[in-house]
């Protein structure tokens, strides 16, 4: 039972915060609903464990293959729970400024980092639903396309075309602020 | 798009969500029952029984209600308007319906004698016919 609990720790621990922040971008899921739709979907996740099997053949790593398993499990709980509650769509909002992440740089060189890094959420959170959704797997998971792709039930070229629409409207924004 | 810059658009890319999800803070207030179950060896949770136990106990209130069996839910949202309305229905539509044919008759029968109108007479001289020649002798005086 032990190692049952501590599994489930582990998994709490490493998917928590990721989980908010991808509920979040959902606008029709409200702010105050995000840390609890989070717990759900890692219960959630818990419960269908066992129905996790990772694809053979692929030169991805496990965690790689969990992560892509979990945020399928999280999209399709997400819209679940949005068609069954009827939640309330509101427009996405940061809600606050993003704390800063200790990096060993000079002060100058974090101003300019820290500016350049605002704008870049800034940039993202202005994108679509989708491309937020799409920022998050490549970007943040570093999901290849096709993970992605099947994470979302869309073609894979869809999301290639996308990648490349926002890594075009990134690289403006850096251009900009350099 | 050169490598190098797509490279470096997905650093920065990742490291701007990175914040965001760094930001997010772990429920501190409601820990996990499981946690605590796993801690203290009181008590062994199921996974089910952590998740009902572990929900916030600050949600909104249509949450709430929703959680909530009907009867709750009927208490909770019972209003004296729903009384009244009740009320209304008792008094004013079951009646008629339970007197029948005879509360009809009576009604054009006071009809009749309050405003003495001729054409008001002859229609319900005519109910009245019809209604004798279907069985009915309740017929008010003339």
């Amino acid at each position: 039972m032990n190692d049952c609990l501590s599994a489930f720790e582990t998994l709490y621990r490493t998917y928590y915060r990721r989980m908010v922040v991808y509920a979040g971008g959902f606008s029709a899921v409200p702010a105050h609903e995000r840390t609890d739709l989070a717990h759900d979907i890692l219960v959630h996740a818990w419960l269908k464990r066992e129905q996790f099997r990772p694809r053979a053949g692929t030169d991805r790593s496990e965690e790689q293959k969990l992560n892509a398993w979990i945020y399928a499990l999280a999209r399709n709980f997400i819209l679940d729970r949005i068609r069954a509650n009827r939640l309330r769509t509101i427009p996405f909002v940061e809600e606050r400024e993003a704390e800063p992440i200790a990096r060993s740089k000079t002060p100058e060189e974090e101003a300019v980092s820290s500016d350049l890094l605002k704008s870049i959420r800034n940039a993202i959170s202005a994108m679509s639903e989708r491309d937020r959704e799409i920022a998050q797997l490549v970007f943040y998971e570093r999901m290849t396309a096709a993970e992605t792709a099947r994470v979302m039930g869309i073609p894979g070229a869809t999301v290639r075309w996308r990648l490349a629409v926002m890594r075009k409207a990134l690289r403006q924004t850096v251009e900009e602020r350099s | 798009m050169k490598k190098q810059t797509r490279n470096k658009i997905d650093d920065l890319a990742h490291e701007a969500i990175a914040e965001r999800v760094a930001s997010v803070k772990y429920p501190e207030s409601v820990p996990l029952p499981v946690f605590r179950g796993a801690e203290t060896q009181e008590t062994a949770y199921t996974v089910e029984e952590s998740r009902q136990k572990s929900r916030r106990a600050a949600v909104a209130p249509s949450r709430q209600a929703s959680r909530q069996s009907s009867g709750q839910m009927f208490r909770r949202y019972a209003s004296p308007f729903n009384l009244v309305a009740a009320a209304l229905v008792c008094c004013l539509i079951l009646p008629p319906l339970a007197v029948g044919r005879d509360a009809r008759l009576s009604h054009i029968s006071a009809a009749v004698h309050s405003r003495g109108e001729i054409e008001r007479c002859r229609m319900a001289a005519i109910d009245i016919i019809s209604l004798a020649a279907q069985g009915q002798h309740n017929s008010p005086r003339r």
